[in-house]
């Protein structure tokens, strides 16, 4: 089901109202069976992979919480990441590595073939597993006691708005909640109803409505001039982010409705000053997840320079490689670890270096490197949205041979416009809800206009881009 | 992802909800004021909504479609029935052909005026409806909610083989079929096969008038606001600028030069083409001679004077090494974004130099006029369609299948069920209700016949329906064999010429038809 769909708006009301008439008690099993509803109205044979990911994680917890003996639960939480990469690596990578594997043999002069699986990419598996994982790794590190009930774990790993797109949720955040839910208020209806009218903006008034072009720019990109494409790179670059932010401001605003709140996602990453700073504001939850399961473990930055930049490096290839089993999102991942080598080399992001006031203003210095970030970012997109290495390279290729640049257009310009009179009060203000901020006879004509223009333009139950991942 | 944060500690914090959302606060002071916003803002949303649905028959109706007859083919046919709906004069006999994208083959005008030129005491009024890829149980559906509202007298039903090839009853209608039919009816008749969301997308439609007609308000709105540069600045708008060549961004059309010894001639090379291709290289041939090349690396409007003697054909052919890709341009994907456009030069006090308007408000009848242009040499189509249905590209495919579904057809059993049946059923209903009904069998461009013409299955066909005719009382017409390939758009579409050529026959069915009307009643 998308949030998209004329369907999730049944659900949602239904949901909404099941909650707020049954006891207590009888919360969690209804929202767990909405959650299973939710996800098996796209596949419902796949229902079966989202239990066992459950049972899998809660048996570990409990089996880790109960013991004492660190082998046993060091050899517990082995057993339960192990089992989690099968089942992830199954439906996800095993005909991408299969693939490869066949490819670099014929490299070596040697025709072997490998079998190939007929099927189906689970949606939101990567959201779920790391999820799932995140809770045994948290109890084994005893950062959070285990689940007290299964019901209220499968309820948190089947949590509805953010179950296939996240934000990957931790059990210390989430699973409290999930236990307890905070009162209803009016001021979170505000806030959830807000954020879900900001999600809705982004996803069909701008990022459904870039689609086309973009596929249609990426599709013809060996022959098209440098104008037109790098139009479609910027179109991507802010299709991507209406898209994946808007999908998480929905989840924030229908989980808030819930009483229930879900961390930050996005956080304006194209006010970014630096890269390093882009994936502090750019999927947080996927950011914070593998710099605390897979960073920090590898040693982080506390075994010198060399090995900072090898740690680094193989989390941003593993973070692409999370994305979808082709080698572009490895390649998108490898240049967005060189963009942040590059800048731990300079000694950039680590803090603020001062603007010369000899030769630009603060603003102007930060201006500037706001627009070098977005532009770095820009060219790695290339990488995550061509279908493969022939379309990425004409792509590039033909951006720089710089021919009737002016094709570009206005059209990128009136996205960011859009895009910017969003994200910049809300980064002024530290506030997502800063809308709320507004006089009531402004905000209802808005979002009443908003509203029509998404009946007319919605509809179309464009999937949303991260589902694939 | 926060890899290059310096981490204090080895061990990871806990993940606190504080601090990983310290933002989502609005500045609400009292619960009260919440509570306040909560109605003030949200409530506005629900009652603008209905106050837009409630008036939604005053307003929507009276503005004008932008676009031709030949764009935007949904929205084209709902108006069409809705204009129907108005009460018609005393007296008059209203004929509306119905059918596929076939039924381009029917020009109303041409037929209303032959009729009329024939029997001017018969007042007479001649419409077409037509809904690309509509089959004969979407016909039905239509005509069971629609029949009584749009008070034809005679109903000229143009079938086409691929009509009847579909599934019957699909899992799901085709979106351009779905949105544009009754949904009440379609629900009820179609309900069985549908997933969830449709039958939620029917009961919507059916309850809501503005969700129904979303489609065509939203590409009222499109075409509108992009019309608005030209209203400020001080354009009108009106006015025939030029003549539209066949098929968007096409790299081969052609323009009529009514046998004049020369040809002073002007042609736009839409800016987006050279900002996506950087040059064009055009080639201007009649009678299969080649008058001139031209290479263009600016756009704009260009001039150009070509010698062309009266033995000439009277298509001036003009051949684009390439087109342009029109959603690169967010120019949407119908005939509107032709890569050259190529006119007369126009009288000064017209467009001048100005860029052709996108969104011509020509008379509709010089729409259906100009827009069928096809190509002079059948022998030149059908290389071009082969060499384009070899190809690997989306047109191609959905082609190849089109293609083999009909050649397949040959080696079918007929049915006489299915799209048959519906069709039979529609006959009986409409003749039921007094309706006088014409069959038409489209006309079909020799190499398909050629594939399947002699076939049993085909033979089959063409009984089946002189056999409807014979029990049901309706008139039988096949004019798949009249046409040469010359006047064909595509393998299977009449252009224009091919249209004036059958206009006389249909003005024939129908007058045929319109007195066993009146005896009947």
């Amino acid at each position: 089901m998308l949030f998209n769909s004329l369907a999730f708006l049944v659900f949602l009301p239904i949901v909404l109202i099941v909650l707020g008439v049954v006891p207590r008690r009888w919360r969690n099993p209804c929202l767990l069976a909405a959650g299973y509803f939710f996800y098996g109205c796209w596949d419902w044979r796949f229902l079966g992979l989202l239990a066992l990911s459950t049972v899998i994680d809660f048996t570990a917890g409990q089996l880790m919480s109960r013991s004492t003996d660190p082998q046993r639960r060091k050899l517990v939480l082995v057993c339960s990441i192990s089992a989690n990469l099968v089942i992830l690596g199954f439906f996800k990578y095993f005909n991408f590595f299969a693939d490869s594997f066949v490819g670099l043999m014929h490299g070596f002069g040697l025709h072997v073939s490998a079998p190939m699986l007929s099927v189906v990419l689970p949606v939101g598996i990567s959201f779920y597993t790391f999820q799932s994982m995140s809770y045994a790794i948290d109890v084994y590190r005893r950062v959070t006691p285990p689940a007290g009930r299964f019901l209220d774990y499968a309820t948190y790993v089947a949590y509805f708005p953010q179950l296939v797109a996240g934000p990957i949720e931790r059990a210390g955040h989430l699973l409290p909640q999930i236990v307890s839910p905070a009162r209803v208020t009016p001021q979170r209806i505000n806030i959830g109803l807000t954020l879900m009218m900001l999600g809705y903006i982004k996803k069909v008034l701008i990022a459904d409505q870039l689609a086309p072009q973009v596929d249609h720019i990426f599709a013809n990109a060996a022959h098209l001039s440098s104008g037109v494409l790098l139009k479609g790179a910027y179109l991507f670059t802010f299709q991507i982010y209406c898209d994946f932010s808007g999908y998480s401001d929905i989840a924030r605003g229908v989980s808030e409705l819930l009483g229930i709140r879900l961390r930050l996602n996005f956080n304006q990453p194209y006010l970014s000053q630096t890269i390093t700073e882009f994936w502090r504001r750019w999927h947080m939850s996927l950011s914070a997840w593998l710099r605390d399961y897979l960073y920090i473990p590898l040693g982080g930055n506390r075994h010198g320079a060399l090995m900072t930049y090898r740690n680094l490096m193989l989390t941003m290839l593993i973070g692409g490689l999370w994305h979808g089993a082709n080698w572009t999102f490895v390649v998108w991942g490898g240049l967005h670890g060189s963009y942040l080598v590059i800048e731990r080399l300079l000694g950039i992001g680590r803090g603020q270096p001062q603007p010369s006031p000899h030769h630009v203003s603060a603003w102007a210095w930060r201006m500037v490197r706001t627009v070098f970030t977005f532009h770095l970012a820009v060219f790695a997109w290339i990488f995550f949205r061509a279908p493969d290495f022939a379309t990425a390279f004409a792509f590039i290729s033909g951006l720089f041979h710089l021919t009737h640049l002016s094709a570009v257009g206005v059209v990128p310009f009136l996205v960011a416009a859009a895009v910017l009179a969003i994200d910049i009060p809300q980064n002024a203000s530290g506030d997502h809800a800063v809308f709320l901020r507004l006089p009531w006879w402004v905000q209802s004509p808005a979002y009443a206009t908003a509203c029509f223009a998404i009946l007319l333009w919605g509809g179309g139950e464009v999937p949303f881009i991260y589902f694939q991942f | 992802m926060q890899v290059a944060v310096d981490e204090p500690v080895v061990t990871p914090t806990p993940v606190d909800a504080v601090q990983d959302e310290p933002q989502t606060t609005a500045a609400c002071a009292t619960a009260a004021q919440d509570a306040s916003l909560l109605w003030k803002v949200w409530l506005s949303i629900p009652i603008f909504l209905l106050i837009l649905e409630l008036t939604f028959h005053l307003y929507f109706w009276q503005i004008p479609k932008l676009t031709g007859r030949s764009a935007d083919y949904g929205y084209q046919f709902l108006l069409d029935v809705h204009r129907l709906q108005e009460p018609k004069p005393p007296g008059t006999v209203r004929v509306v052909a119905f059918g596929s994208s076939v039924t381009g083959s029917f020009d109303p005008y041409q037929v209303e005026g032959l009729i009329a030129a024939h029997e001017p005491n018969v007042p007479l009024e001649v419409h077409r409806l037509l809904l690309p890829g509509i089959k004969p149980s979407d016909s039905r559906i239509f005509f069971a909610a629609q029949r009584e509202a749009i008070q034809a007298d005679v109903v000229v039903l143009i079938v086409n083989l691929v009509d009847f090839l579909n599934p019957s009853f699909e899992r799901d209608l085709k979106e351009q079929i779905r949105y544009v039919l009754p949904p009440w009816e379609t629900l009820r008749e179609r309900g069985a096969y549908m997933p969830f969301s449709s039958k939620l997308d029917l009961v919507l439609a059916g309850s809501s008038d503005l969700y129904r007609y979303r489609k065509l308000v939203r590409s009222s709105l499109r075409d509108h606001i992009k019309l608005l540069p030209r209203w400020l600045r001080g354009r009108s708008g009106r006015g025939a600028y030029g003549i539209y060549p066949d098929g968007y961004a096409a790299q081969h059309f052609a323009l009529p030069i009514d046998g004049a010894a020369t040809a002073d001639l002007e042609y736009y090379v839409a800016p987006e083409w050279i900002a996506q291709r950087g040059q064009v290289a055009l080639s201007f041939s009649a009678d299969g001679r080649v008058l001139e090349h031209r290479n263009e690396d600016q756009p704009g409007w260009k001039t150009i004077h070509l010698p062309v003697t009266p033995l000439h054909q009277r298509l001036l052919e003009v051949e684009a090494d390439s087109a342009w890709v029109p959603h690169a341009s967010d120019a949407g994907d119908d005939w509107r974004v032709l890569s050259v456009r190529l006119r007369h030069i126009p009288p000064a006090h017209t467009d001048g130099r100005a860029r052709p308007f996108r969104y011509p408000p020509v008379d509709e009848r010089q729409m259906d006029t100009f827009l069928r242009f096809g190509e002079p040499s059948a022998g030149s189509l059908a290389a071009r369609w082969d060499a384009l249905l070899q190809g690997d590209s989306e047109f191609a495919k959905r082609f190849r299948r089109y293609r083999e579904l009909k050649v397949a057809a040959r080696d079918q059993a007929f049915p006489s069920s299915g799209e048959y049946g519906e069709f039979e059923q529609l006959v009986r209903e409409l003749s039921a209700s007094g309706t006088a009904v014409v069959i038409v069998n489209s006309p079909e461009s020799p190499w398909i016949l050629k594939d399947y013409g002699e076939s049993p299955y085909y033979h089959a066909y063409r009984a089946f329906f002189e056999k409807l005719a014979r029990y049901s009382g309706v008139s039988f017409h096949d004019l798949s064999g009249v046409l040469p390939a010359e006047d064909f758009n595509d393998w299977h579409h009449v252009n224009y010429v091919g249209a004036v050529k059958v206009g006389p026959s249909y003005a024939q069915f129908i007058s045929a038809a319109v007195p066993d009307r009146r005896t009947t009643h």
